[in-house]
């Protein structure tokens, strides 16, 4: 194919083409169109551009809100974390260890377990947690 | 026919709103491109229905995808690629689903021969554009290969100038002038008892 064959083709089918090319379409080809395609636009529309302008002042509410929470002083304290709770736990569980003691249910190798000697009982027994917050 | 869509001189207000989420300004801007629109499609699928189908869903994948559209192209140049894309997906579907038609005509045709095949639904505008000569054309295109096939109609048919083609079919035009070619050989020899009437 050559630039002038091309151009000779095209001119000649343009010419022979050309009673199809001014034929209308039919009336009922496109009649209604623009309804059913705003129908189905709206049917599945996407959010107006306020609502895509309120997304980011939301989100910039819900950051301050954050911000003013973690500046907040915070005077609460934990309940099981309080150092006269933790005394109380350890006393019970010393209680429970000698009741099971004088029944012969507690052996030295439970005593191996829990790693408690008589020396550091009270202070093994404590899991350190308490004396983190004394 | 024009081969041009010129711009309108509210065609650019339209897209701006339209992008904004006015759907009024969008049924405006399809009131403008539908005709056309209709019968490209056409030009390329040969039946009216399919290409009102097909021109619909070109309208609406062009709003949702307006924020790609780049003001400095042409809305009908970039309108034309989606509705070439939409034609060349309906015709690879329609395929599929004739050759599935196939099976099941063949495996109905094996387990009841006598049974009567159904005649394909009438085309309400087939009465408008029924002409031996179209028939002739509409059977010879669907014999090409889908960028010849498209190429030829949107030259032919509906006399678009070649960078158009080529902005529609994504091409360039020193390839849509080899793809004209080679259907325009094709289309000779299908058409070649037609040919004296054509004046080709």
């Amino acid at each position: 194919m050559d630039q002038e064959s091309f151009e000779q083709m095209d001119r000649s089918f343009m010419k022979g083409f050309k009673p199809f090319r001014e034929r209308k379409i039919p009336a009922e080809a496109s009649k209604g169109l623009d309804a059913a395609v705003e129908k189905r636009i709206r049917a599945k529309a996407p959010l107006p551009l306020e609502v895509w302008v309120g997304v980011p002042a939301l989100a910039l509410g819900l950051c301050l809100l954050a911000l003013a929470v973690s500046k907040f002083p915070f005077t609460g304290e934990a309940p099981s974390l309080k150092p006269e709770a933790a005394e109380t736990e350890t006393q019970e569980l010393f209680q429970e260890v000698e009741l099971l003691k004088a029944l012969d249910a507690w052996t030295e190798e439970d005593d191996a377990l829990l790693e408690i000697s008589p020396e550091n009982s009270m202070a093994e027994l404590e899991l350190g947690v308490p004396q983190l917050l004394l | 026919m024009g081969s041009v869509v010129e711009t309108r001189p509210d065609e650019t207000a339209l897209i701006v709103r339209a992008r904004g989420g006015d759907v009024e300004s969008f049924s405006a801007l399809v009131r403008l491109y539908q005709d056309r629109a209709v019968r490209l499609a056409y030009s390329i699928l040969g039946n009216w229905e399919d290409a009102r189908d097909v021109a619909q869903e070109a309208f609406v994948k062009a709003y949702r995808s307006l924020g790609g559209f780049k003001a400095e192209s042409r809305f009908s140049t970039w309108f034309h690629r989606i509705l070439v894309n939409l034609c060349k997906d309906f015709l690879r579907k329609k395929k599929i689903r004739q050759g599935f038609g196939l099976f099941q005509k063949s495996s109905e045709e094996e387990s009841s021969p006598e049974e009567a095949i159904p005649s394909p639904a009438p085309d309400p505008f087939r009465g408008v554009v029924n002409q031996e000569l179209d028939q002739a054309i509409r059977g010879s295109l669907e014999k090409l290969p889908f960028r010849q096939r498209s190429v030829f109609a949107l030259r032919y048919l509906e006399g678009l100038p070649l960078e158009a083609i080529a902005n529609a079919s994504g091409l360039t035009v020193g390839a849509v002038k080899a793809n004209l070619w080679q259907a325009g050989e094709k289309m000779k020899k299908f058409l070649a008892p037609y040919l004296s009437d054509l004046e080709v």
